[in-house]
């Protein structure tokens, strides 16, 4: 390891963290961003934003529902009628990308950026 | 022989799990042959060699789209190891597998003299590995069109530096090897 080697090293590392800086200050995945949207049968039904507390009944497949729980910027289901309850089971979702699902009611829960949400125009309310 | 050494070491690496989740990270262990063509054969031989392996690759056992992906890694790569390479000055991380006659490049006469200073093979090797990362977030945020992927920046950086130094030590380690095995350092 020579000198110049060690110096492009450090400055690979320098401007890796200023572009990890930039990004933070410009990008970074703030809750006011976030939001759970509620897919059934694979169609929009719903987006939710995360940080405001709500929570919602969703009608699934077969007659079914969940009780979906937004607190404190997490998602949540608190409650459901399928016969696994696994999607009760599954720890709340609060960052981009997670996702609960409930099989028997086709129902999926999944949090994505404000942008995407944008898009949203057959959300179906309740 | 070294772009059919490359090959299988890309064959290789395709086969290991992904270690880090991170799309991008991986070894680029076939870039070490790159860096040992350039020394004993020069850059032109290893720029053949890389364009030959990515293409070969790709056709044999990837996709071809990823051709795509790893060229456009792999010739920012190759202009950041040609251009540092060509800074290298006088050392013996290259392993002077090649003649002696060619210890110092012109380009650097007076400064190589006085520091012995320039980039080892390690540093062209982290140089290559994240000018390779940072080329593949370029086409990819350009493919996907979705600019956000640019925030991967710096830990694609930070693991070119990795892996960087490691293939290059391992290029550091097979060069003085060569030599032995080959008797004078002629061509293999």
């Amino acid at each position: 390891m020579k000198r110049l080697d060690i110096l492009a090293a450090l400055s690979v590392l320098i401007i890796a963290g200023l572009w990890y800086c930039l990004g933070s200050f410009y990008g970074g995945h703030g809750k006011e961003d976030l939001y759970a949207v509620i897919y059934v049968d694979g169609e929009v039904y719903k987006s939710l934003p995360l940080d405001r507390d709500e929570s919602l009944t969703v009608k699934g497949h077969g007659g079914m529902s969940c009780l979906v729980d937004i607190t404190s910027g997490r998602a949540d289901v608190t409650e459901a009628d399928c016969p696994d309850k696994l999607c009760v089971r599954q720890k709340s979702i609060g960052s981009y990308g997670e996702t609960i699902v409930c099989l028997p009611a086709r129902i999926v829960i999944e949090i994505k950026g404000g942008e995407a949400s944008e898009n949203l125009y057959d959300a179906v309310s309740q | 022989m070294l772009l059919s050494l490359a090959l299988i070491l890309s064959y290789i690496e395709s086969l290991l799990p992904d270690f880090t989740g991170i799309p991008g990270v991986k070894l680029g262990l076939a870039n070490s042959m790159t860096l040992i063509t350039m020394e004993i054969y020069g850059r032109r031989e290893a720029f053949i060699v890389l364009i030959l392996r990515i293409l070969l690759t790709g056709l044999l056992f990837g996709n071809m789209f990823g051709i795509l992906f790893s060229l456009s890694g792999g010739l920012l790569a190759f202009l950041a190891m040609a251009v540092s390479y060509g800074i290298r000055g006088n050392d013996s991380s290259f392993g002077s597998a090649r003649h002696e006659t060619e210890p110092v490049p012109k380009s650097m006469p007076d400064f190589a003299e006085r520091h012995g200073a320039g980039f080892s093979i390690i540093g062209v090797s982290i140089l290559g590995a994240v000018f390779h990362n940072i080329g593949q977030l370029c086409a990819a945020a350009f493919i996907v069109k979705e600019l956000k992927i640019v925030y991967y920046g710096p830990v694609l950086l930070v693991s070119g530096l990795f892996t960087g130094f490691l293939v290059g030590f391992l290029a550091k380690l097979i060069l003085p090897r060569l030599k032995i095995i080959s008797g004078k350092g002629e061509m293999l």
